[in-house]
């Protein structure tokens, strides 16, 4: 008789994230305070520990439904995740949610303007648009949103770094 | 009744409302031509920008967006094999084989009217049933309102794709995403780590940008080899030939009328939408045909049936959003939401409370119909152009607009970090087949759900057993029970069988 080893399929990743998600709200909620007239039920605990309880149960039917059927899925190793980087594709979302995490960073402090002409220039650029028409594209978007959300709407975008040379 | 008179009809032909609508459904038109964007999308890239609009404004876009993206997402169906929307994935199937015989004009033509005649139906049907059954919803109480809403998100998880139980995960998540924020009963701020951002709660906006817009873009990134990226859609030239759709309807009314009863009857269920409706309305036609061994080689019933009934869904939708306040796909999951910021509280008193509001909703449904046909048309005609846009760009304008909408919000950064967050989580979750509509709409319909639940136990002082004891609330138990039910019985019976 052969010794099957387990190999960790997205089976179990999705029930190991599952039973976290609850470990945690679990280990949280004691801390809140009781409901009216003391009736545990109505109190703020109440309804996220009645949905900790539902994600118990879907994270252990996942671990088992991932062991039982285990054939059907590719198992995931470290090797997954470094053959997911090697692929170009996938190296360009990563990058686009590096580019939105600087988008973020950089909001406030290079204003709204710099800020979104730098991050379609970047985006344009890294899914292969050409220099000249990344740099249209780029002033296009720039300017029709500030029209729109800006001008038409008056909603409030930071001029950053920009205020101080008055624009 | 529909309080359909002149100066409502005439309220919304004001210029103010009559552009940024046209404009909307010109945009549903692109968004929802383009494939691998969806109805949902466009109507979540809308919603940012109708927050400093007047309610009507508002929703006239929603409507109209709604309306022609998912008509749009059949000329690519047609003409390219691709359909624009998950809705026009049965279009594909005889739109595609009759551009092959070289009547895809007279299919896309056909698809246009279908559409067009669909969404009427299906709106009439909103029109007249509405009313009556808010009367009706006026007698339910905390408990029944528990169980209505744990029924329409239930049915959400189990009847969209994939696995039950990943639709389960995916909505007990959203469920435990809006329990973040003060509690609505002590105010006792829950999860939100001292964060003044978290003790507001989620917002749903941010949130339903990511899942939908951001993790589109980074999936069609991940999959789209970059040579792709830069590619046009299309090449040929796209028209529509008009001259013989009055004959072959006059020969199909029968199929027209089922096919937009069942599209408006799917549309109403909460968590099936347009897709589900065209699909179901093809098998039913192609069971009741005449002719059935000619469906799939380019048969007008098979444009004519899913056509019809995915526009026909829409105005279903909006059925139980309007009158119990529980969405019946994502788009109307949205349309609470955005109802909710314009300090509107969808149910049954919105009939009472809102009525001009609502009969103007209705013109504007009725009305967006006529919209869509000449749109339409010319958005056939404009689609030579409109394909040979890069879908690189079309990414980078639909990130900055999503990052953009987020932030116009109120005017916080931290709201375009949920749009990031979220666009990453529903990447993930899409990746691994988990479903995203129930996610949104567990967010939405969460604090109904604890709400009524909480309020109805404090009443019966922590007692359960009024929520299974009265008629109405017995009979949503049941149903919820059946549902979740229905499929280990079946499994049981054929294996038995077998």
């Amino acid at each position: 008789m052969t010794k099957k080893s387990f190999r960790l399929n997205q089976e179990h990743i999705i029930g190991l994230v599952c039973l976290i998600v609850s470990a945690t709200i679990l280990s949280i909620t004691p801390s809140f305070p009781k409901g009216k007239a003391n009736i545990g039920l109505t109190g703020p605990a109440f309804f996220p520990d009645l949905l900790a309880l539902v994600f118990v149960f879907c994270g252990g039917y996942q671990l088992w439904y991932g062991t039982v059927n285990a054939t059907a899925y590719s198992s995931i190793t470290l090797n997954t995740f470094r053959n997911l980087l090697k692929k170009k594709e996938t190296r360009t979302a990563y990058l686009v949610i590096l580019y939105m995490v600087g988008f973020i960073l950089l909001f406030d402090v290079l204003g709204f303007l710099l800020t979104t002409f730098l991050f379609l220039t970047l985006f344009l650029f890294r899914l292969g648009v050409p220099k000249l028409q990344t740099l249209l594209y780029a002033t296009f978007f720039t300017a029709i949103i500030y029209f729109l959300f800006g001008w038409l709407f008056t909603i409030s975008l930071p001029s950053g770094i920009l205020a101080y040379v008055g624009l | 009744m529909w309080g359909c008179d002149m100066d409502t009809i005439l309220s919304v032909f004001r210029v103010e409302i009559l552009i940024p609508w046209l404009l909307a459904m010109i945009l549903g038109i692109f968004v929802g031509a383009m494939p691998g964007l969806t109805a949902t999308m466009a109507v979540a890239l809308i919603v940012p920008l109708t927050f400093h609009t007047p309610p009507i404004v508002g929703l006239a876009m929603i409507l109209g967006v709604s309306f022609t993206a998912i008509f749009a997402g059949d000329i690519p169906a047609t003409f390219l094999r691709v359909p624009g929307t998950p809705a026009s994935g049965a279009a594909v199937l005889d739109g595609y084989e009759m551009n092959k015989q070289g009547k895809g004009p007279l299919a896309i033509a056909l698809d246009l009217t279908c559409s067009t005649l669909g969404g009427t139906i299906g709106v009439l049907i909103l029109i007249t049933i509405s009313p009556i059954l808010a009367s009706f919803a006026l007698q339910f109480t905390h408990f029944e309102y528990f169980w209505l809403a744990l029924l329409g998100l239930s049915m959400s998880a189990v009847i969209t794709k994939g696995s039950t139980m990943k639709g389960l995960i995916s909505m007990t998540g959203g469920l435990i995403l809006s329990t973040i924020g003060l509690d609505i009963s002590t105010g006792y701020p829950r999860f939100s780590f001292g964060s003044t951002y978290l003790m507001s709660g989620i917002n749903f906006i941010p949130v339903m940008i990511g899942l939908f817009g951001i993790s589109e873009v980074l999936r069609s990134i991940s999959i789209t080899s970059h040579d792709q990226l830069g590619d046009a859609a299309i090449i040929s030239n796209v028209k529509a030939d008009f001259r013989s759709v009055g004959t072959i309807m006059g020969r199909n009314k029968r199929l027209i009328l089922q096919s937009s009863l069942i599209g408006t009857l799917i549309g109403a269920l909460p968590g099936a939408g347009a897709d589900i409706a065209a699909w179901v309305a093809y098998g039913m036609a192609k069971k009741t045909s005449k002719t059935p061994e000619q469906f799939g080689t380019g048969s007008e019933e098979g444009v004519i049936a899913p056509t019809t009934a995915n526009n026909a869904a829409l105005g279903g939708t909006w059925i139980p959003a309007l009158v119990f306040g529980i969405p019946g796909d994502s788009i109307t999951a949205i349309v609470l939401g955005a109802m909710m910021m314009y300090g509107l509280k969808p149910g049954p008193l919105v009939f009472q409370g809102s009525r001009d509001l609502v009969n103007q909703i209705f013109t504007v449904a009725v009305i967006s119909q006529f919209f869509l046909l000449i749109l339409g048309y010319l958005g056939i005609r404009a689609f030579t152009w409109f394909f040979k846009f890069p879908r690189n760009v079309v990414l980078a304008g639909i990130t900055i607009f999503s990052i953009i909408g987020a932030y116009a919000l109120r005017s916080s950064v931290f709201d375009v970090g949920l749009v990031l967050v979220f666009g990453i989580l529903g990447y993930l979750m899409e990746r691994v087949t988990i479903p995203l509509p129930p996610f949104i709409l567990g967010l939405i319909l969460g604090p109904m759900i604890e709400e009524n639940l909480r309020i109805g136990l404090v009443k019966t002082s922590g007692n359960f057993w009024p929520f299974f004891n009265r008629p109405i609330s017995a009979f949503f138990a049941m149903l919820l029970l059946l549902i979740f039910l229905y499929e280990p019985i079946k499994i049981l019976i054929q294996r038995k069988r077998n």
